[in-house]
């Protein structure tokens, strides 16, 4: 008897372990499935599966769906698949046909005439006519004509500069007059919205800049592009369904999906193991395995962005003054003194940072304007800045600073009280703002910190998150802007027009809007403006050298380097994915619009010797194979318990007679 | 359990969520820069600045104006709004909680059982061959920084195909509640594993060395003595009693089981407290974090005056 | 002594990293990034080209110097605050041990992370706020040996006779509560050391700084972990579970010294869990 009941509760510990490692994994289970995310409501093919699913991964978070607050890389990512453009960009990077089948332009330059595309639709079904065209040019240039024109739509404004009115003359045609000529009517990078959903939002809420009024956070995404944007899960991912009558051809696949890692590492183990199908942004530490990889095709893309050491150079405009004392620019005044950037601009060595953090997958920088575009323009030997950190030094020493206290940094002048309160006889110490999510900053934020110590000047390095903190940092509002140094770039993903670039870094009007140094000169103004109103392509680019040279010389960026772009796919499961340009270019870049998208032909390789039933494995499957290996690890482990409880009373049963 | 005892663990309690009040308010009111800045989109005019400030109470003293309008706010839930996100903080803690709770949770139990489990059998024939392996092992698994074991995790066992971020396979709709689940499941096996090797040491450990004492008990004695088997002995007599400090160790360790869920969350892109703490810092999300600590924290003293309480029901001499 | 000589290893390592090592690796020292274990590098290169073996030596004294500085803050206060409350009693001891439990409850990484993204990212700040988030047990402990020294026959002697408090806590009580401080202190460094490492891994450290949790944020970014680089990626790791384990070790070893009766049951099974928990 006494045999029978020890037995009887041996069995009934082990069970109970047994029993409760499993309802461990098994019970909580439900309460998750409770709180996680739900698909947003209302798309029924959410229920069915998806189909065949593209999944890329991508290492910058986008910042809002709202085109008129989206600012970062990754939310014109986000665009050019959703919308379409007036005129889009055809492979070879010229004008090409998009909502406007035709267009034309009177002698004089000043008057366009748009033909819209028949028979096109927006995601929701409705006809896009040319009212949706006139509605989204009016809202923008009508959003500078209510209130003070503090909630006016100024992401897009430079793109219409210049534009005097809109006309939808019917249904199929609109008319758009200026009052100069523009360079850049046929570059505009404005989404065509649908009049029917804008127009009851409110400058307000699309501006974003009300703190009253909720910001339109546009979760419906109504567009017209080959893909519709129909789930958002806020820092993890964006699920797009296939518009199966977008006007360009239908896309091959049924589910694009957009998923963000905040480290590249397990983004590039994602990859290799097939739970994501493309990277948009291959760490340059990974580019080179990843090429030798089985199965996956690797992309180096020409550079169409630049990365910068920019200086806050911001200085209050009257009407901009400070509105509290703790509030306005807090950068160190200093920066704002060309004399200052421009001895800091030879203690950067762009050379190194080119070798040793990106491991040679860029070019070092000197323009704004990466090497591809028109009218790029490079310094001569003469005009250079050559890396000399002891230059730099002199050149300081020459306004007055001195290292007084001997500890290798210069001291800000003593004298200097009325114009840096705060620093006048102290270390001369910047602070320099790197991005969390990009490696390669960090390591360049450091040979700068290190060479900049050589000039004796002081850095102090901060990581920090892109968005929306270095945004700010940058951005001169009434609180914010007390960035000194940071590390940046600018895709040029918005056309190969020079104009984005020009204006939307530099130009005055941009402050508070596009521009992050906050750079302000009126002789670059008025180029930009004569360049902007230059059809001839030759005279253009005479002024658009000029003002890469003033830029380069007196500006407030050191360009750094300008990056290849890094992608890589799965190709032994993918084909007919393109690139834009068709030679030379990237994939899921934000030039492609519409029937120009890179990844509207790309389908799944037929498997060899298998059949059509092979494709529905690219489905989401959830990890159910995982899934099943868990359940078999349970099993394991239970089963290692259980062993190790009868190994231990086996050995102990001879020891333990009664 | 004496009324005095339970009255005394209540008051205690409560002192400390409300200096974890206090420190939070100070924290966060003596930071450099404007909360202003932190809580307002880029772009705003200046009047509506001043607006703000005013709206905000900001230009009032910082005590008692300030301080009673923060408690009182606390109190009703309202931990302003999340800077990065624009969306109130309290929403964004209860989306962030579930997951972190269904990490900790499996984590924990699975570590608790098999550390009870082990460390039961290492205790009760101490200084043999398994005991020291359990000693020893747990050491080391003690020291090693779970974060470090996450990224080898991630090296091992994503080749297997298992997940290696999120929580859910994105786009995934699950066709029936069992594959959902499954989902689930693949994605927490691997942060859920792991952290559970980094807690199982601990719980190990403890139980052997309550064991280890218990065994050394008269009634120890007198149960051998009255004809029971060993193994009687200890699944009827010592586990029992040796459950008793183990319980009060599980609420003590919460905040220890917090710390390692957020840089494993990190690792791991779990959509919890923990990557929404990581990702805050880098944001200077000032509310979000005000509000995750104090969530945190009061979880951890509830946990803790839970741990007291049962200690208070399960030790004779506390009952009283 | 298995604990002594890890220990002794990596402090050695430590000071001697200039003669065995050179200078500190600067970025792209060596032939190559990410290069595989070599005679030359025998564990091979981080993704900036730099020698990992010298990285980890260097790496060291960041962990030693915070680990032991934080822990003297620690130590410091919570000696302080223990033997005041153990010795004053009553009001002020209530007050002081609310203030321990207040700290012990608190989740301590979640405090150090706060204070360090409102104190912003240096050595400094990390040491200090390692160093004012740990002490709580430490205090405890020292409470409670004050407790039963000041009831020892020749402290109440000397009480009587008149003696100051200064002059009893200097001569009797911390003489006698000395090698419970020690061995509360290596509990502490392990602590210490364990969460800069956290604190580093998460960029809340100095990010340009070589220490074992930097190393290890990078290796996870740079991808060393997918691409093999074994080297690099359980260097750190194993260096930190090694000191840590080493501190453990010397711990555990100074209890068994001091306190042969240290299994006393529950009552103290509960201290020793707090300081078990205290390692993390």
């Amino acid at each position: 008897m006494a045999t029978l009941a020890h037995s009887r509760s041996r069995h009934g510990f082990i069970a109970a372990v047994a029993l409760a490692i499993a309802a461990i994994l098994v019970a909580p289970l439900g309460t998750a499935l409770a709180d996680s995310p739900s698909p947003t409501a209302g798309s029924p093919s959410a229920e069915a599966g998806g189909g065949i699913t593209l999944r890329i991964g991508t290492s910058q978070k986008w910042s809002s769906l709202n085109p008129f607050v989206a600012l970062l890389g990754a939310d014109y990512q986000i665009t050019s698949l959703n919308y379409d453009l007036l005129v889009e960009i055809g492979p070879d990077l010229n004008p090409a046909p998009g909502i406007a089948e035709s267009w034309t332009h009177s002698p004089d330059g000043l008057t366009w005439t748009f033909k819209i595309r028949q028979g096109a639709t927006w995601h929701d079904g409705q006809p896009i006519t040319a009212d949706d065209v006139a509605f989204t040019y009016n809202y923008i240039l009508d959003s500078f004509k209510y209130k003070d024109g503090s909630f006016g739509l100024s992401l897009f404004r430079d793109y219409l500069a210049g534009v005097t009115s809109v006309k939808a003359t019917d249904a199929q045609t609109v008319v758009l007059i200026t009052d100069k000529p523009s360079a850049t009517i046929l570059s505009a990078g404005v989404p065509i919205l649908p009049q029917h959903v804008w127009k009851d939002i409110s400058y307000e809420a699309a501006s974003g800049a009300s703190k009253d009024v909720k910001p339109f956070d546009n979760a419906s995404m109504i567009g017209s592009g080959p893909f519709h944007l129909v789930q958002e899960v806020k820092d993890q991912y964006v699920r797009f369904e296939a518009n199966k009558d977008f006007w360009g051809g239908a896309p091959k696949i049924d589910q694009l999906i957009v998923q963000y890692f905040p480290d590249p590492g397990p983004m590039v183990e994602a990859l290799k193991n097939g739970q994501i199908d493309m990277i948009d942004q291959v760490p340059t530490t990974e580019f080179a395995s990843l090429a030798n990889a089985p199965g996956i095709t690797t992309i180096k893309g020409a550079p169409v962005a630049m990365a910068e050491l920019g200086m806050n150079s911001w200085v209050p405009q009257p009407g901009q003054a400070r509105a509290h004392a703790n509030e306005g620019s807090l950068g160190n005044p200093w920066l704002t003194k060309v004399a200052v950037r421009q001895a800091l601009f030879h203690a950067v060595d762009k050379t190194a940072i080119v070798k040793t953090a990106l491991l040679g997958y860029a070019v070092p920088g000197d323009s704004i304007l990466s090497p591809g575009s028109p009218g790029y323009w490079s310094p001569s030997p003469q005009q250079a800045f050559d890396f000399d950190p002891a230059k730099t030094r002199s050149m300081l020493e020459t306004l007055g600073f001195q290292d007084t206290d001997g500890n290798g940094i210069l001291n800000v002048p003593v004298d200097a009280k009325a114009f840096d309160p705060k620093g006048a006889g102290k270390d001369f110490v910047l602070r320099l703002y790197i991005r969390k999510n990009q490696p390669q900053d960090l390591t360049a934020g450091e040979i700068i910190r290190d060479a900049f110590k050589q000039a004796g000047v002081g850095i102090d390095l901060q990581v920090v998150e892109e968005s929306p903190f270095l945004a700010n940092a940058t951005f001169p509002s009434a609180t914010n802007a007390d960035a000194d140094l940071y590390l940046w770039g600018w895709t040029g993903a918005f056309g190969p027009d020079p104009d984005f670039t020009l204006g939307r870094v530099a130009e005055t009007s941009q402050i508070s809007a596009w521009q992050d140094a906050n750079y302000s000169n009126p002789e670059y103004d008025a180029l930009y403006a004569q360049q902007h109103a230059q059809l001839d392509p030759t005279q253009r680019a005479v002024t658009v050298q000029k003002m890469q040279e003033l830029f380069y010389t007196e500006g407030s960026y050191a360009v750094l380097w300008y990056p290849y772009r890094l992608q890589a796919y799965r190709s032994d499961r993918w084909q007919g994915i393109k690139t834009l340009p068709a030679d030379g270019g990237a994939v899921f870049t934000s030039l492609a619009y519409g029937p120009y998208d890179t990844l509207l032909a790309a389908e799944l390789k037929p498997a060899p010797g298998a059949s059509a039933g092979a494709t529905q494995s690219t489905a989401p499957t959830g990890g159910g194979g995982a899934g099943t290996i868990v359940l078999v690890g349970l099993l394991i482990v239970v089963g290692v318990v259980a062993g190790a409880a009868i190994l231990y009373r086996r050995r102990s049963r001879p020891e333990l007679g009664d | 359990m004496s009324r005095g005892y339970l009255i005394g663990k209540l008051l205690h309690a409560l002192v400390t969520i409300s200096a974890i009040l206090v420190l939070n308010f100070a924290l966060f009111r003596i930071l450099p820069g404007d909360p202003v800045r932190t809580l307002l989109p880029r772009g705003i005019p200046a009047a509506q600045v001043a607006a703000t400030r005013t709206r905000l109470g900001l230009d009032e003293p910082l005590f008692p104006n300030q301080f009673v309008s923060y408690v009182s706010a606390t109190a009703t839930g309202d931990f302003g709004y999340s800077f990065q996100y624009r969306i109130p903080v309290t929403d964004l803690l209860a989306q962030r909680a579930g997951p972190t709770v269904l990490l900790v949770g499996s984590a924990s139990l699975l570590a608790i059982v098999i550390g009870i489990f082990i460390g039961t059998l290492a205790g009760a024939r101490p200084g043999r061959w398994f005991d020291n392996v359990t000693v020893g092992a747990s050491l080391v698994l003690y020291a090693l920084p779970v974060f470090w074991l996450g990224m080898i995790a991630i090296m091992i066992f994503g080749q297997f195909g298992f997940p290696v971020d999120g929580m859910l396979t994105p786009g995934f709709t699950a066709p029936d509640a069992l594959a959902g689940l499954g989902d689930i499941a693949a994605h927490l096996f691997m942060p859920a594993l792991v952290l559970a090797l980094a807690l199982v040491g601990q719980y190990a450990l403890f139980m052997r060395t309550a064991v280890v004492d218990v065994m050394a008990e008269d009634y120890i004695e007198t149960a051998r003595a009255k004809g029971l088997r060993e193994e009687q002995v200890v699944v009827r007599h010592a586990v029992p009693n040796a459950l008793l400090p183990t319980v009060t160790l599980i609420g003590i360790n919460l905040g220890v089981i917090f710390t390692g869920a957020i840089t494993l969350e990190d690792v791991f892109g779990w959509p919890g407290l923990g990557s929404l703490i990581v990702s805050s810092v880098a944001s200077r999300d000032y509310p979000v974090l005000e509000g995750a600590f104090l969530l945190i924290a009061v979880t951890v003293v509830a946990a803790n005056l839970a741990a007291d309480l049962v200690y208070g029901l399960l030790d004779p001499r506390v009952r009283g | 002594m298995v604990g002594l000589t890890i220990l002794f290893i990596f402090v050695l390592l430590a000071v001697a990293a200039p003669v065995l090592f050179g200078p500190p690796p600067a970025l792209g020292s060596a032939d190559a990034p990410l290069a595989d274990p070599s005679w030359k590098y025998p564990l091979g290169t981080d993704e900036v080209a730099r020698d990992v073996l010298a990285l980890v030596a260097y790496g060291s004294r960041i962990s030693l110097v915070v680990g032991f500085l934080a822990t003297l803050i620690s130590v410091g206060i919570g000696t302080l605050v223990g033997v005041v409350a153990g010795y004053n009693g009553g009001r002020i001891d209530t007050l002081l041990m609310r203030a321990t439990d207040f700290f012990l409850v608190t989740p301590a990484l979640v405090l150090a992370i706060l204070v360090a993204s409102v104190a912003g990212p240096s050595l400094i700040n990390v040491i200090v706020i390692i160093g004012f988030t740990s002490w709580p047990a430490t205090a405890r402990v020292i409470r409670a040996q004050t407790l039963s020294v000041k009831e020892r026959a020749f402290v109440a002697r000397s009480r009587a006779y008149g003696a100051r408090a200064p002059h009893l806590i200097r001569r009797h009580i911390l003489p006698n509560v000395w090698s419970l401080i020690m061995a509360s202190s290596t509990l502490t460094v392990a602590t210490a050391i364990f969460l800069e490492t956290t604190l580093a891994f998460l960029g809340l450290a100095d990010p340009t700084a070589t220490s074992w949790g930097t190393m290890m944020n990078r290796a996870f970014v740079a991808g060393a972990a997918g691409l093999g680089k074994w080297g690099y990626l359980f260097a750190p790791g194993v260096a930190v579970s090694l000191v840590i384990v080493a501190f453990t070790f010397i711990g555990r070893a100074f209890e068994r010294i001091l306190n042969p009766r240290l299994r006393e049951r529950q009552a103290d099974a509960v201290a020793s869990a707090e300081r078990a928990v205290v390692v993390r």
